[in-house]
């Protein structure tokens, strides 16, 4: 993992945030990851311009929150220039959703429970593309 | 007109200011003028809509304006008469070489006879008789030779009086009568200059019937009053000087006898209005302008249609001009260059006011002119360059009326800005304006901010140099106020607290001061806006009888101050906002205006910016909103004035209207009214003592009292206009459908096949001829009045033949109909071979036709009976007759008996007892073929009176009667059994059941061809059965077919309804499991997420376990500790989520458990909170990509019901799925214009308590509506819906329940469903 890799949680679950920082415990306090966070689509566009999309690595949304669904989100940043990776999390094994997903470059499908450790493979090999 | 910005621009203005103000000289600045009454300064703006030869006139002159008995309007021209009707003209003029047209197309009046015809009299034509019915003129001309004919063409009126006998007033030639009954001869009256018995004058202009019967005829040397009976002539005003010219004092062009004032008449001559009293011949004159002689010519003198003591004048001297009786005071009208809705010409010929209280003037060559008398109610103050004594100029921004009655007006023309003072007390007007030299002068800005305070001071102030002006009425000096470090700009609003003596609130650009007028002291309120920002600018300010503060601003909406809440520091919270997802939020965050009215405490009306009026419950919060298509005049609103009445009047972008919250009604006043503008400016109005409304305009101040303001409630006269077939118009003729004119016709007769035919109708009724609206009905044909909108004509085509009654009624502007309207019957009479002679024919040739058989026949039987001569035969015969009629009757009879019953079983039985009273019949019975199983069933046969069990017989058995019977279709009829059973069979086989039988019958049941069965009746006895026990039995036999084959048809119905009630109940239970689907889909998803979480933190926890170790091991205690805070967390983590989980599986077993019949104690918002969750992420489960916004409304009061809450939930699962469906379905259709809504309110109404889900989706069609609670019934695609949700839910509220389920839609807008249950 390279030093300093951003990946921004968007669920509307606030313990989610919680979680994941004690699920990454180890990477945050080496500083190889820094995780942000957004609780609704809206907000994940308004931290990403904040942000400016090239810091970020990979955005994980939630599909189902209220307002602006994950799929919504995820077409929305695709939609614009530079490519910013987004693997969808949820608890529906849906086709149709996973479907859509991908008809809007999804790139990564994650169902709920999180299998963590795979998670974070997921992130390195991100991070390693990332220029 | 738009208000001025916001933010202080007196800083860009004050050079200019410094530069002009310097010449004006200090401190009496003021022009000083006196002024009587401000409101009756100028006289009220009339405007006149023009009607000429663009129009479709012919000519331009109008010679004189009449209306018909019907409400047409006809215009004598020059150029021909015109009929007009408030849309189009139609003119009738001469022809040449048509002798029935006009005899000349100048003509001067045309008045009605009594039967409805036309007289007009024309210069240089004579007199015309005008037929209504087909448009035709007869002549009555001047004949040198014929001292029985007119006695000159230049005819000038023509009256016809209550005798009938017609006069007939000439220009050069005096009078002419001719008498009923004595067409075409006419006797003369003449001028003698010797005989002062004699007609005053040979020149003639106008003819009136007094109320008693007396003849006045007009002339240029005078009034005179004929008595029609002894044709004594009596003279007024008459001059024996003679050489009377046409502006002289006795040239008496027409009078008018109010019908209300016996004795008196009002004259108008060369030279102004008289009153003549006619018993004495003593009158009063009043002149227009005693100095100015042209000016008092007048032609005509009309009442005003609505105001009692006015007059209305007009000629070629005036132009127009309005008269107070009592005040005996013209105002008048004249042509104003710059004005294009002023009089069109000063040169006025004629006056009409018409029934409809509209009026009309007719020019000497400009056409007529249409104004509204009422709108002299609207009073108007305008600057006049010519005049240092009127209003100030430029755009009117304040207008105020103090204690005193003084009008202040403050203007700004774009360089200087002044306050108009017209004082109560001294009549003066006076201008105060800024002077940068001089502190006591007004500070720099606009002036439309003004209060009194307790001390009587006046203050003003407005948009400028942020501060206030008190101002002294004696001196006319000024003491300025303005706060530390001049931290206000522009002033909005200023209202004395009443609550605190002594204290103004002032609204200004940066918020909210209170100003101490004993101190001077200003103290600022933060407000605290809730988005954090700055003050808001304050735009509007009231202080409720509570004392509380009510600020509007711009932006942000509605503050609160309560000035002693806080221990005698204000307290601002924030009442209202604009919220894009709840309705019941204010309309536009920028309040401009707010009032109360008295009958509604706690109530305030809001004038918004761009979101119209708004009624605004200060204890609910909530806002009602008032828009355009409510009936607003714009949903800009400037100000908001409360009448004395309580109704509100509010200046908007398109005129002012006016509302009264009681009825909900507005009325809207524009320029036809009578107002000066459209757009009103923001601060500019205000209420005077008397109750006189101000409204200021880039115009000027306009004032009127509201009182005296009506709405037209004058309903409109209806007419047929045109009949038409085959839409060409139908003439009045012989020959034609229509005898007489349409007008007079109660019924028209047509033929079948003149079938297609159309009304035109038009409403007479002036004030606003292009909105009177219309509904027509042709009874008999339409079910209902059909509304027709403004349009004039109505079309059937193929109308069958019938009677009916073709009605229309219309209303005027203001919406007030003529309920009454006209009618006209009409016939479509049916072909001849379908009239009652050709059916009487028919009934005839059949009657010969008969009559000729019947003859033959009866030759026929005459010559057999000769030839076998006996008598006695023929007696038996008769006999027998009688007996078989009377069997036949009979069986006739049993017929009806068995084919009535439907029971096998029953048939069976009515049969027997019938076969056995006839005949023989120790055996009986009947089989039926079953043809599932192949055999004849005989259900219920019988021997010897008892009933057998069943047996059968299969169809195939060769060795049973039956079998044979039923294939064969035929008889079996054995008298020996012994020797003819073997016709049929080849064995003796006993039978199933009973005894052997000697004699046989065996007959098949046949219906519509088919064999259902076999009837048996066999007996003991030899020869037992006659031929004619066969043929009764045969008889019996197809009743009994019959029967069968009906009781077959309704056992089968029987299964159908068993199955379809089968299937119902499984389709019933399919809905169930559907709803529970979705429920269990929604519960689902809520139990996962915190599944998720505790699994996540338990594994988590794992592994800090393990790390503590580690850590503890390398003997890192600090780390350790933050390990296991960490692992506190995230235990305390799991449990937070094993509750939430627990609860949700309880809530679960809750409606799992409540059995369903019976009602609980439900605490409705948490109950309807929770479906909404459950149905809508059972929906997004469901859906994918489904999305809404959500919006809750729950009352708090509403508190708990009574209901079986898995029913209900059932009914909210539905309800909701069916509103998620509406908008995913729209919204898919709509390409993202459309943001799709649910919303979920509840309130308590009384007793009940309401739940309403509402959509924003496409709307219920009305038709979809009314079946929508049908079983069945969908509208969703054969697979998807079981079309039971919505009946099902019907069921459970209204039978579960004893509540209501009700269905609201507009089409487009979206649906609403309402369940109400007791609470």
């Amino acid at each position: 993992m390279k030093p300093n890799i951003k990946v921004l949680v968007v669920d509307d679950e606030h313990d989610v945030e919680l979680l994941f920082r004690q699920r990454f415990r180890r990477e945050i306090r080496k500083g190889e990851i820094e995780l942000l966070f957004a609780f609704s689509g809206e907000e994940a566009l308004s931290v990403l311009e904040r942000q400016g999309k090239t810091d970020v690595v990979l955005v994980l949304s939630d599909i189902n929150m209220p307002g602006m669904t994950g799929l919504e989100l995820l077409c929305r940043i695709k939609a614009e220039p530079p490519p910013v990776p987004v693997c969808m999390m949820t608890a529906y094994g849906n086709d149709t959703y996973q479907r859509r997903a991908h008809e809007c470059d999804c790139d990564g499908y994650l169902t709920k429970p999180i299998d963590f450790p795979a998670l974070k493979d997921r992130i390195r090999s991100f991070a390693d593309s990332h220029v | 007109m738009r208000s001025l910005p916001n933010r202080p621009c007196a800083h860009a203005l004050l050079p200019y200011l410094l530069a002009v103000c310097t010449l004006t000289t200090a401190p009496a600045r003021a022009q000083e003028a006196p002024l009587p009454n401000p409101a009756i300064r100028e006289a009220p703006a009339l405007r006149f809509e023009h009607l000429s030869l663009e129009d479709g006139m012919a000519q331009g002159t109008g010679n004189s304006i009449m209306q018909d008995r019907e409400g047409y309007l006809w215009i004598a021209t020059q150029g021909g008469l015109h009929r007009y009707d408030g849309h189009t003209f139609k003119v009738y003029a001469n022809t040449p070489f048509d002798t029935t047209s006009l005899s000349a197309s100048w003509g001067w009046s045309a008045t009605e006879a009594a039967n409805g015809d036309f007289w007009v009299a024309t210069e240089g034509g004579g007199l015309n008789h005008m037929d209504r019915a087909t448009g035709t003129f007869t002549h009555y001309r001047h004949a040198p030779d014929d001292s029985t004919s007119l006695s000159s063409d230049r005819a000038f009126y023509a009256l016809e009086d209550r005798r009938g006998d017609l006069w007939v007033a000439t220009l050069t030639a005096g009078l002419n009568r001719m008498r009923a009954g004595e067409d075409g001869r006419f006797t003369h009256y003449r001028h003698d200059g010797d005989d002062p018995a004699s007609l005053s004058s040979d020149v003639l202009f106008g003819i009136t019937e007094d109320p008693g019967g007396d003849i006045w005829v007009s002339s240029a040397n005078g009034l005179n009053r004929i008595d029609p009976e002894t044709e004594a002539i009596t003279r007024y005003l008459y001059d024996p000087s003679g050489n009377p010219g046409y502006r002289a004092p006795q040239n008496v062009i027409s009078a008018w006898f109010p019908p209300d004032a016996p004795g008196v008449a009002w004259l108008a001559t060369g030279n102004g209005l008289v009153r003549l009293h006619t018993d004495t011949g003593a009158y009063e004159r009043f002149l227009l302008a005693p100095d100015r002689a042209p000016e008092n010519l007048i032609h005509q003198v009309v009442p005003d249609p609505s105001a009692p003591g006015i007059l209305w004048v007009a000629g070629p001297g005036p132009g127009l001009a309005r008269f107070d009786i009592q005040a005996k005071t013209f105002t008048p009208y004249r042509h104003d260059p710059r004005d294009p809705h002023s009089l069109a010409d000063n040169n006025v010929q004629s006056l009409l006011v018409d029934r409809s209280g509209t009026m009309w003037v007719g020019y000497a060559n400009q056409g007529i002119s249409a104004f509204n008398p009422g709108a002299v109610n609207f009073a108007h103050l305008r600057h006049d360059p010519d005049d240092p004594a009127s209003l100030s100029p430029g755009n009117v921004w304040g207008v105020y009326e103090d204690q005193e009655g003084t009008l202040w007006v403050g203007t700004a023309n774009g360089i200087r800005t002044w306050l108009t003072r017209f004082d109560a007390a001294t009549g003066r007007v006076t201008r105060y304006t800024h002077d940068p030299s001089d502190p006591t002068t007004l500070l720099p800005g606009l002036y439309w901010a003004f209060a009194e305070d307790a001390d009587g001071h006046l203050w003003t102030a407005g948009n400028g140099a942020g501060g206030l002006n008190r101002f002294d009425r004696a001196t006319g000096r000024v003491t300025r106020f303005r706060p530390d470090g001049h931290r206000i700009g522009g002033v909005f609003a200023l209202i004395p607290s009443r609550a605190h003596p002594g204290v103004l609130w002032v609204g200004h650009n940066r918020g909210l001061d209170r100003f101490d007028s004993a101190t001077g002291r200003f103290t600022s309120l933060p407000m605290h806006p809730p988005d954090g920002g700055d003050d808001p600018v304050v735009l509007s300010l009231i202080e409720d009888p509570a004392g509380i503060v009510w600020a509007g601003t711009a932006g942000k909406g509605l503050a609160r101050i309560d000035p002693t809440a806080g221990g005698g520091k204000e307290v601002v919270t924030w009442a209202a906002d604009y919220d894009p997802h709840d309705t019941t939020s204010i309309s536009d965050p920028r309040v401009q205006s707010i009032v109360m009215r008295e009958k509604e405490p706690g109530i305030l009306w809001l004038g918004t910016f761009n979101g119209g009026l708004n009624r605004f419950d200060t204890r609910t919060g909530k806002a009602t909103h008032y828009l355009k298509e409510d009936g607003l005049a714009d949903n800009v609103i400037y100000g908001i004035l409360v009448d004395d009445a309580g109704t509100l009047w509010i200046s908007t972008n398109g005129g002012i209207s006016n509302f009264d919250p009681d009825t909900d009604t507005f009325r809207n006043y524009g320029l036809d009214d009578g107002l000066m503008a459209l757009e009103y400016n923001q601060n500019a109005y205000g209420k005077g003592k008397d109750g006189t409304l101000y409204f200021g305009s880039g115009n000027g101040v306009t004032a009127f009292s509201p009182e005296r303001l009506r709405t037209n409630t004058i309903p409109p006269q209806v007419a047929l206009e045109d009949f038409k077939l085959f839409n060409e118009s139908v003439a009045v003729g012989p020959d034609s459908p229509l005898k007489k004119p349409l007008a007079d016709t109660d019924l028209i007769t047509l033929r079948h096949d003149q079938n297609e035919i159309t009304f035109d109708y038009v409403a007479l009724h002036f004030a606003n001829p292009a909105k009177n609206t219309y509904a027509y009905r042709l009874e008999g044909y339409d079910p209902d009045w059909v509304a027709a909108g403004t349009h004039r004509s109505a079309t059937y085509t193929n109308l069958p033949p019938g009677d009916y009654t073709f009605r229309v009624k219309a209303a005027n502007a203001d919406g007030v109909w003529n309920e009454a309207g006209v009618s006209v019957g009409l016939v479509v009479t049916p072909p001849w071979w379908r009239t009652w002679w050709a059916y009487l024919g028919y009934a005839l040739m059949l009657g010969g036709l008969v009559y000729g058989v019947d003859r033959t026949q009866r030759r026929r039987l005459r010559k057999k009976e000769t030839e076998r001569a006996q008598i006695r035969e023929a007696e038996i015969r008769a006999e027998a007759q009688q007996k078989r009629r009377e069997e036949a009757e009979r069986l006739s009879e049993i017929g009806r008996a068995i084919t009535s019953t439907l029971s096998i079983r029953e048939i069976i039985d009515t049969v027997y007892e019938n076969v056995n009273a006839l005949m023989d019949a120790a055996v009986f019975g009947i089989g039926i073929y079953n043809e599932k199983r192949g055999r004849i069933d005989f259900p219920a046969s019988k021997e010897q009176g008892e009933t057998l069990r069943p047996f059968f017989y299969r169809v195939d058995d060769p060795d049973r009667f039956a079998a044979w019977c039923f294939n064969h279709r035929k008889e079996i009829i054995i008298n020996d059994y012994e020797t003819e059973y073997r016709q049929y069979v080849s064995r003796d086989l006993p039978p199933v059941e009973g005894g052997s039988p000697k004699s046989v019958l065996y007959l098949p049941l046949i219906h519509h061809d088919r064999v259902v069965g076999v009837i048996t009746a066999q007996s003991f006895k030899q020869n037992a059965y006659t031929d004619y026990a066969v043929s009764i039995l045969r008889t019996l036999a197809t009743y009994a077919a019959i029967a069968l084959d009906n009781a077959a048809a309704y056992r089968k119905l029987g299964n159908t309804v068993e199955e379809l009630k089968t299937t119902q109940a499984q389709l019933v239970q399919s809905e169930k499991l559907a709803s529970l689907g979705q429920l269990t889909a929604g519960i689902a998803h809520e139990i996962k997420n915190p599944l998720n979480f505790i699994n996540n933190f338990a594994e988590l926890n794992e592994e800090l376990a393990d790390e503590v170790v580690e850590v503890l091991e390398a003997g890192d205690t600090e780390e350790a500790r933050a390990i296991l805070d960490d692992l506190k967390v995230n235990a305390a983590q799991i449990a937070k989520h094993g509750k939430r989980a627990d609860g949700i599986v309880r809530a679960m077993m809750q409606h799992a458990r409540s059995s369903g019949g019976e009602r609980e104690t439900v605490d409705v918002n948490p109950f309807v909170e929770e479906y909404l969750n459950l149905a809508y992420h059972g929906q997004r489960a469901r859906v994918p990509g489904f999305n809404a916004d959500l919006v809750t409304d729950f009352a708090e009061d509403v508190g708990t019901a009574q209901m079986m809450p898995q029913e209900m939930g059932r009914v909210l699962i539905n309800l909701l799925g069916n509103a998620f469906d509406a908008v995913y379905e729209y919204a898919a259709s709509q390409n993202g214009q459309y943001a799709p809504k649910v919303t979920v309110a509840t309130r308590r109404v009384g007793e009940a308590v309401e739940i309403r889900v509402a959509d924003n989706g496409p709307g219920i069609p009305e038709d979809v509506k009314a079946r929508i609670f049908e079983p069945f019934f969908t509208t969703k695609p054969t697979g998807s819906g079981t079309g039971l949700g919505l009946s099902l839910s019907h069921d459970i509220v209204t039978q579960g329940h004893g509540g209501m389920l009700a269905v609201e839609s507009v089409p487009g807008e979206g649906a609403a469903f309402v369940v109400t249950v007791p609470g």
